[in-house]
């Protein structure tokens, strides 16, 4: 059952010097229960669509075009109320930064509490209270800590309890952005496995936002790499960890490998940092310039979806 | 080397411009410079209404004809005071004194601020929190209030002791910033470097960090230009300003202490409304300079 | 750090530097040209009393006993005679040290709520011509020459207008009637303080007001606010539970700074409304060059100062639960 259908979705930043598009023609679909990982250097905009989502991006940022269908209602469409009401109720989202997710003047247990209260006023602070120290138990933090501020938790106590926070609510949808990117290795290894296992638990759908494709090979069914504000290659986590086709992806695992020193470093075109800027050509391949497989006519005609399995495709006319 | 040089001015050049064109877009620092130049045009045209005739000089000057303070007229435009000085011609004079007054003060508290600031955040340590706790206590004094008792204790003052007066009551905000930028500046390896090669720490001091600190100095300037008038404005409405030279704060004292605060608007009105929008402007291009050096202020240039 | 703890150490440090206020004093008055006997006695004084006066403050000692004796009769409250009242100084204080505070701490306290509160709206309507608006008249008030705004109000309220009283802080006649109750005579004391109040606040307001509107915005930029928003908090929640006491901390902050200059305004109030406080007093005695009870009114505006400060680092320590730990 698809759970999330996302349609042709356009977001674009107004800056002092023109607009800039951040996410460009972006469709996909999620089922229920299912893990999506969206892959990507920082600046791609994968971001942008975990924000767009949940329609919390800065005012400067404009939705040009597109559907988000949650179980069949186009989010786009909601009223303030209606998105407040499916704010953390049915999708919830962990944060970036831990650090900074949580209010510094109010105890950890409070804004917990409050997530909680506020789609369901009818519960009592104490009933609540127990629903967190379930919670603090399922993400290993010991209860006699719920009232505590935030700058008592350690990094990794902080990023559990926004998990905590996340399933509160018991949504149908969790957005993970760089769930784990400010951690150091081992408590990264601790967060992924929780998110693993909750998923599991509740069945809960989870869109893992990450720019390490390793850490979402761990953790997601299907993988989705984006380039410059558009997918270049999508399909199941083992089509595209083992068999990419794309050549940014393949660029992307070779840089990844080399790091554990499997693989040495093939071809000295890194991808830069890139920014979707407006002077790009419509239409033509954004990773051109630093593609090794790159032909002439790469630089006048549109990159085609290439489809490799039934579930696997990617953004690139030379794909087989 | 002389090319790098010159590139060097080219770049502070060009973000100078940059910097002036962020500030022009900002409607208050545009009203302040406005307010400015009409009040630095009022200070030069100080010295005309003496040249006309001697009747129009602020301080011993008297129309002849005059008994007591009268309203505006033709040959009194601003009217007159109830000795009967010209009224324009003290305004004028105001506005010197008061350029006079809170320029210097502010250079020399920023001169004594910066220096102490980077001492401090560059000696670190004992130097630093000793030097930091003597400016927590100078910032807990009022300012004025020490003024009018030194005043009382060491007789009258002119104005060039009230001009150090303030000056060095109105330092410890400033080395407060200085010092913290001081910190930030002191771990950049380019200080490293400076060291390793051999420089003095004089050297560092004002070769490497005052050029980096100074754009924040200048701009604190601006902001001590402003409780620097309104110090000198206070004590001169009290009776303890220079009794050689007139300011507004003095003609306000005159008109309250004459009891004519109620019959003559005309005399209590302007050097309200002088001292009220100078220390305004200056206060309003501080305020337009800090969001030009203060990225963060900046109106969002988002992320992507 | 838990909050006694946090007071006692900045008690401690307060105590220090009101000994080294009281020490520069001293310095001072022996520094200064002149003698410094003929400055604490009244030339007028018979020199039986005179000379009283003189062992009393052990002016007739070495100078490092005239300091011990100094530091005593402080603790003890003897500040001597006060040339203008003939009376002891300590009397004329105690007077005119409440009448300071009420005034003091009622108009920091406004326009330190207030400022936070409409700073809070402003910074929710960024953006807007209110807000333009909003900004320059706060720019204006904040630079308003106080001693003028004074004259101002007295002479646009209590002359054109009507209704307010001239000067001081009681009506005579009212507190003469035996008849009139305490209920009266706190109304009239209220409103003889409401012009002095009201040229204080707005003094103050303005830049409370715009430090709370730039520190709400860059409050509303952080991620708890996005948390928040995400959590499905409407916008009046997230500005009144997140940001808003977030971003009042700055305020409280520059409470602390600006106590000194709070006073200096609160002085020249008292002159120009002639209301009997402890800083009109001080610009009195200095005027008339009455050195005891300058110095005493000194002292004791400083201490009004050091407590505030004091007050407003523990409720800054209150406010944010990262200072308290």
């Amino acid at each position: 059952m698809t759970l999330l259908q996302v349609n042709n979705l356009s977001i674009a930043y107004q800056t002092r010097t023109g607009t800039a598009l951040a996410v460009d023609d972006v469709s996909f679909a999620l089922d229920k229960g299912k893990s999506l990982g969206i892959v990507g250097e920082s600046g791609c905009g994968k971001t942008t669509i975990g924000m767009g989502l949940l329609r919390l991006l800065p005012d400067n940022a404009l939705i040009k075009q597109g559907a988000v269908l949650f179980k069949g209602s186009d989010i786009l469409e909601f009223s303030t109320a209606a998105l407040q009401d499916l704010r953390w109720k049915k999708i919830s989202m962990i944060f970036q930064a831990a650090m900074n997710a949580w209010n510094p003047v109010q105890r950890v247990g409070d804004q917990i509490i409050e997530a909680i209260r506020i789609h369901d006023p009818g519960i009592s602070r104490d009933k609540a209270k127990l629903e967190v120290e379930k919670l603090y138990e399922m993400v290993d933090i010991p209860t006699n800590r719920i009232f505590d501020y935030p700058h008592e938790y350690s990094g990794g106590m902080k990023q559990r309890a926004i998990i905590a926070m996340a399933l509160s609510c018991r949504p149908d949808l969790i957005i993970a952005d760089e769930p784990s990117t400010a951690l150091d290795v081992i408590v990264q290894d601790q967060i992924i496995k929780k998110i693993k296992a909750i998923q599991k638990k509740f069945n809960i759908a989870i869109i893992f936002i990450s720019h390490d494709i390793g850490v979402v090979a761990d953790v997601c069914h299907d993988i989705m790499v984006m380039y410059k504000g558009r997918i270049v290659e999508t399909g199941k986590r083992e089509e595209v960890f083992v068999e990419p086709v794309h050549p940014y992806t393949k660029s992307l695992l070779s840089s990844y490998l080399t790091l554990d020193g499997v693989l040495e470093f093939q071809n000295e075109s890194a991808p830069k940092s890139c920014l979707t800027s407006t002077d790009q050509a419509p239409g033509t391949c954004g990773f051109l310039p630093n593609c090794p497989q790159a032909e002439p006519s790469c630089a006048s005609e549109a990159p085609q979806w290439q489809a490799i399995s039934e579930t696997h495709k990617a953004l690139c006319r030379f794909c087989k | 080397m002389s090319k790098e040089t010159r590139s060097q001015k080219s770049y502070t050049w060009q973000r100078f411009l940059e910097g002036w064109s962020l500030f022009y877009e900002n409607l208050v620092g545009r009203i302040g410079l406005i307010l400015l130049l009409v009040f630095g045009l009022m200070a030069v045209c100080s010295y005309i209404p003496p040249l006309i005739d001697p009747m129009y000089h602020p301080m011993t000057g008297v129309d002849p004809d005059v008994f007591r303070s009268t309203p505006p007229s033709a040959a009194h435009w601003l009217g007159t005071d109830n000795i009967g000085r010209d009224l324009l011609s003290q305004l004028l004079t105001g506005a010197r004194i008061a350029f006079l007054v809170g320029i210097s003060a502010a250079f020399m508290s920023i001169v004594f601020g910066t220096l102490i600031g980077m001492i401090a955040g560059y000696a670190g340590r004992l130097t630093d929190s000793l030097l930091m706790r003597f400016a927590d206590m100078i910032m807990v004094m009022p300012s004025l209030l020490v003024v009018l008792l030194l005043s009382s204790l060491f007789g009258q003052l002119n104005i060039w002791i009230i001009v150090l007066l303030i000056a060095l009551f109105r330092w410890p905000g400033i080395s407060r910033v200085i010092r913290a930028q001081t910190l930030s500046l002191k771990e950049r390896p380019f200080i490293d470097t400076a060291r390793v090669a051999g420089a003095s720490n004089l050297r560092i001091i004002f070769r490497h960090i005052l050029p980096n600190v100074l754009p924040m100095a200048l701009l604190y300037m601006t902001f001590r230009v402003t409780s620097a008038i309104i110090v000198e404005a206070a004590l001169a409405f009290l009776g303890f300003g220079d009794p050689n030279t007139v300011s507004w704060g003095m003609m306000l004292q005159w008109v309250w202490k004459t009891g004519h605060m109620f019959q003559a608007p005309y005399w209590l009105l302007p050097p309200g409304i002088c001292i009220s929008l100078i220390t305004l402007a200056f206060y309003m291009i501080g305020r337009a300079m800090e969001e030009v050096l203060d990225p963060r202020l900046r109106k969002e240039e988002q992320k992507v | 750090m838990s909050l006694q703890k946090l007071i006692i150490r900045r008690s401690l440090e307060i105590l220090v530097i009101f000994f080294v206020i009281l020490s520069g004093l001293f310095l001072l008055f022996h520094l200064a040209p002149g003698d410094p006997v003929s400055r604490m006695v009244d030339p007028t004084m018979t020199p039986e009393d005179a000379e009283l006066l003189v062992s009393q403050l052990g002016l007739d000692q070495p100078l490092w006993l005239q300091y011990v004796y100094y530091v005593k009769n402080f603790f003890t409250g003897n500040f001597g005679v006060s040339f203008h009242y003939g009376r002891p100084v300590v009397e004329v204080i105690g007077e005119r040290l409440p009448n300071t505070i009420l005034l003091f701490t009622s108009s920091v306290i406004l326009s330190a709520l207030a400022g936070i509160f409409w700073g809070k709206m402003v910074a929710w309507h960024k953006g807007k011509p209110v807000d333009t608006w909003v900004t320059i008249i706060s720019l204006v008030c904040h630079t308003l020459f106080l001693p003028w705004i004074a004259l101002l109000f007295i002479w646009i309220f209590a002359y054109k207008i009507g209704g307010f009283p001239l000067n001081g802080m009681i009506s005579p006649e009212l507190w003469m009637d035996p008849d009139s109750g305490i209920f009266l005579k706190t109304l009239d004391i209220m409103h003889h303080m409401l012009l002095p109040l009201l040229t204080l606040f707005i003094i103050h307001v303005g830049s409370y007001l715009l430090i709370m509107r730039s520190s709400m915005l860059e409050t509303l930029s952080e991620d708890y606010i996005l948390t928040a928003r995400a959590k499905g908090l409407n916008e009046k929640q997230i500005r009144n539970r997140h940001a808003g006491p977030n971003a009042s901390l700055p305020v409280v902050t520059s409470v602390g700074l600006s106590l000194a200059f709070s006073i200096n305004g609160g002085a020249l109030t008292e002159t120009v409304f002639t209301w009997p406080g402890i800083g009109r007093e001080l610009i009195f005695a200095v005027s008339n060059n009455d050195y005891p009870l300058a110095l005493a009114s000194f002292l004791f505006i400083s201490i009004v100062v050091l407590i505030a400060n004091l007050v407003v680092d523990v409720l800054y320590a209150f406010l944010d639960p990262r200072i308290r730990y």
